[in-house]
């Protein structure tokens, strides 16, 4: 009975079989060999970008006799899969990406996942921008010591552009506009010539794009141009928060409110609290906005090819002064190639030597089109960043000759509160749910002060 | 052997050979049938994208012929110039934008829009005028076709914010006597219209019994939909089967899978690479084998019977017998 019973099995199994659905095969990661220096790139703006470093890798490779494999990463990817590092995920030997270093790069460096560049950059420290060096110089917990944990190769501020044909429309009557320099003054200007706008029948066009949401890390950039204008301190220089300090505090409401006012004006498009970092440059080129503000030069950098554009109707401009009349102090990003302690430090800086030979480095600077700017003094002196007739060049060039380093550089806790973007939460919460300004400040202070207090311990 | 498991036995294997022989009889005659189904259905792909690739030829033929024509050039050139260019201003004269776009654009195209837009993406001039002074990311949300490098071209749909459909943009670059780039001729294509001729191409006869057209395509770097719903009510899913994964990798799998909706059908299907597009024609196993259902149906019902007849029959033997054997 018992064979009968599997031979009635087996040919219901073999004619059930006979339906032949199949499985869906699923296509396994390839792994690279241990002979390639394995490399992760952000994937260019602009195809120049990558075309550079992808010549400089095969013009090492020929040079060495050794392999390199580089993986082209959107920024997003690039950025998950640095984070996803500190949770013991796979590492590369060498790593470029434009966000990594004001987000994680001081955590991988405080935590001991880099390898000392200091002899890289020492080779070049005469060419370097001075203050640059300083920007990559972190903290090691395990060594319990600062040092020089990356190589910088670009860097970019916040810059403010507008629409000049737009603000003449404002003025049809005006020969000459100015734009005043005061911070107050500066910013009502703006919100004035929207009203004029509307009256020559723009409605749809408000005065600015500022992101006004916690998705966009962009908030966080702008809002620490406010902190500063407003003269409020985070840290001090041995990395100390000072937020707990009640002339600290007033200084970071008061910042928060203004900021959050040009919301509740009207003078910034309603959806701005939802915003990615993108939607303020789709927004600004759009013409729905006069004036925007934007890290990078990739506003004017898209419309390099319409000179009409480029040149004559979109206009780069310094921030104006703080509160104080004094000049504001722009914050540094430094892009940084990161090495790390994968066993194959020696390639890895044999490479970077390699691009920041020059030639190399400058092809590399310019590909980006000026989206970010080089940080050898002799590369910046190239007729491709002096151009006097680039307006917005060389506005972005002027910001290099003073500014201030990224909190998280003094102290990596920093980065938390980047990657969390916790001023820009406060001002979402202010904006959409009404919080009172100093109740969003309070709860952003508590939120910093817990951050720093578990980074500690 | 006891006599008891002798009648079992016997009904075991009755059944199973009735099964057997029933279940292989209609593998056969469903094999014959999908292979039939399955030749018939991948003809009928063949001339409905055929059709499609015609009509993209047409369509694309006619643009690059426009865009060429000097005066079509000269009248972009002298848009694209201008310092004062159009805004989303309440106060824009219709009828001069009119004026502009016949000069410009074509006639008797069926798109959704077209317009003019700059080296930089921003449409300068539009016969949609809620897209003038719009900017759109030339690299990132349109096509960009170049017929002087390539006309291999492949069209990418997206999912529009708005509208929540997927889109389709193409742009093409117009230039000037000295070849030099100095804008772009945007599109924006119907996807209904795709749809269309992919799904009720003319002089295409419908098979017995009807089959499935889909088009579906990526909307996003992870999502695949499909590229329109003639009902608007309904919300675009995102989809996925065996046939869809094979036709976006060039795979030719098996004609016998489970469709997006998980059910068993018989299927054809081929990516259109210019449209970055996969058409698949199915029709269900459910419907095609009906009949073979049936008749698989019939004969195991029929069988059992015949088992059962026989194993009562064996057990009143046996009973009959062990009682003559008692009283003997």
């Amino acid at each position: 009975v018992r064979y009968a019973a599997c031979l009635a099995s087996a040919v219901f199994a073999l004619a059930l079989q006979g339906c032949g659905i199949t499985k869906i095969d699923f296509v396994a990661p390839v792994s690279s060999t241990k002979q390639e220096l394995v490399v992760w790139w952000a994937e260019g703006y602009y195809p120049e970008e990558t075309d550079a470093i992808q010549l400089v890798s095969k013009k090492w490779e020929n040079l060495t006799g050794k392999k390199i494999k580089i993986e082209f990463l959107s920024e997003n990817e690039l950025n998950q899969r640095t984070i996803e590092i500190l949770q013991g995920s796979p590492k590369p030997d060498l790593l470029y990406g434009y966000g990594v270093g004001d987000s994680i790069a001081p955590t991988l460096a405080y935590q001991g996942y880099l390898v000392d560049s200091s002899d890289v950059v020492r080779d070049y420290a005469s060419d370097y921008i001075p203050g640059i060096i300083e920007s990559v110089t972190f903290s090691n917990k395990r060594l319990n010591k600062r040092s020089i944990y990356a190589v910088p190769i670009s860097a970019n501020f916040l810059y403010i552009h507008y629409w000049k044909d737009l603000l003449d429309e404002a003025n049809p009557t005006t020969a000459s506009i100015d734009i005043p320099q005061s911070w107050g003054d500066f910013w009502g200007f703006w919100g004035s010539n929207q009203a004029r706008l509307e009256k020559a029948g723009f409605s749809k066009t408000k005065a600015l794009a500022l992101p006004m949401s916690h998705a966009a890390p962009d908030t966080n950039d702008v809002f620490s141009y406010f902190l500063e204008a407003h003269g409020a301190r985070i840290l001090d220089q041995s990395g100390k928060l000072l937020i707990d300090e009640g002339s600290q505090r007033q200084k970071i409401i008061n910042a928060l409110k203004d900021y959050t006012d040009l919301y509740k004006k009207g003078w910034v498009p309603a959806h701005a609290t939802h915003w990615s970092n993108a939607d303020n440059n789709i927004n600004f080129l759009s013409s729905l906005s006069l004036l925007t503000v934007n890290p990078t030069l990739s506003i004017p950098g898209s419309q390099l090819a319409d000179s009409v554009t480029y040149e004559q109707r979109i206009k780069t401009i310094s921030w104006p002064k703080g509160i104080n009349n004094q000049p504001i102090k722009p914050t540094i990003s430094v892009k940084q190639i990161l090495i790390f302690d994968t066993g194959r430090a020696v390639d890895s800086k044999s490479f970077t030597r390699f691009l920041l030979q020059r030639s190399n480095l400058a092809q590399f600077n310019e590909g980006s089109q000026g989206r970010y700017l080089p940080v050898f003094k002799t590369i910046l002196s190239d007729p491709f960043w002096s151009n006097p007739r680039d307006t917005h060049i060389q506005t972005a060039k002027k910001m290099l000759s003073s500014f201030r380093l990224p909190y998280q550089v003094i102290n990596p806790a920093y980065t938390v509160v980047v990657q969390e973007n916790i001023w820009g939460q406060a001002i979402e919460d202010i904006c959409t749910k009404n919080v009172p300004v100093a109740t969003a400040a309070d709860d952003a202070i508590k939120t910093i002060s817990k951050i720093f207090k578990e980074w500690d311990n | 052997m006891p006599n008891r498991y002798r009648a079992a036995k016997a009904l075991i294997i009755s059944i199973s050979a009735t099964c057997g022989l029933a279940l292989a009889i209609y593998k056969y005659n469903t094999d014959i049938i999908a292979k039939s189904a399955h030749k018939q259905q991948d003809d009928l792909l063949s001339k409905r994208i055929s059709v499609y690739k015609q009509q993209e030829t047409q369509l694309f033929d006619s643009v690059f012929r426009h865009i060429a024509l000097p005066q079509t050039v000269q009248e972009a050139e002298s848009i694209l110039s201008r310092v004062k260019r159009l805004r989303p201003s309440d106060r824009l004269d219709n009828n001069e934008i009119r004026r502009q776009s016949e000069k410009v654009f074509q006639k008797d195209i069926n798109v959704e829009s077209m317009s003019l837009l700059t080296n930089g993406g921003i449409n300068v001039l539009s016969t949609n005028l809620s897209l003038i002074s719009q900017y759109q990311p030339l690299e990132n949300t349109a096509t960009l076709i170049d017929p002087l490098i390539s006309k291999d071209f492949s069209l990418t749909f997206l999912m529009d914010a708005l509208s929540r459909h997927p889109s389709l943009s193409v742009v093409l670059p117009i230039r000037n006597k000295v070849d030099k780039r100095i804008g772009y001729y945007g599109l924006k294509l119907k996807p209904s219209a795709i749809y269309r001729s992919i799904r009720g191409a003319e002089g295409i006869a419908v098979l017995s019994p009807p089959e499935t057209v889909n088009a579906v395509s990526y909307t996003s770097a992870n999502d695949i939909t499909e590229i329109y719903k003639p009902n608007s009510a309904l919300p675009y899913r995102p989809m996925k089967s065996l046939a869809i994964i094979n036709g976006f990798n060039h795979v030719n799998g098996p004609h016998l899978y489970l469709d997006h909706r998980k059910r068993p059908v018989v299927g054809a299907y081929a990516m259109v690479k210019s449209a970055n597009m996969v058409v698949l024609v199915e029709r269900e196993q459910r419907i095609l084998f009906k009949r073979e259902v049936e008749r698989l149906r019939q004969v195991l019902l029929i069988g059992l019977l015949a088992s059962f007849a026989f194993f009562t029959i064996l057990i009143r033997q046996e009973r009959s017998n062990a009682s003559q054997g008692e009283s003997a």
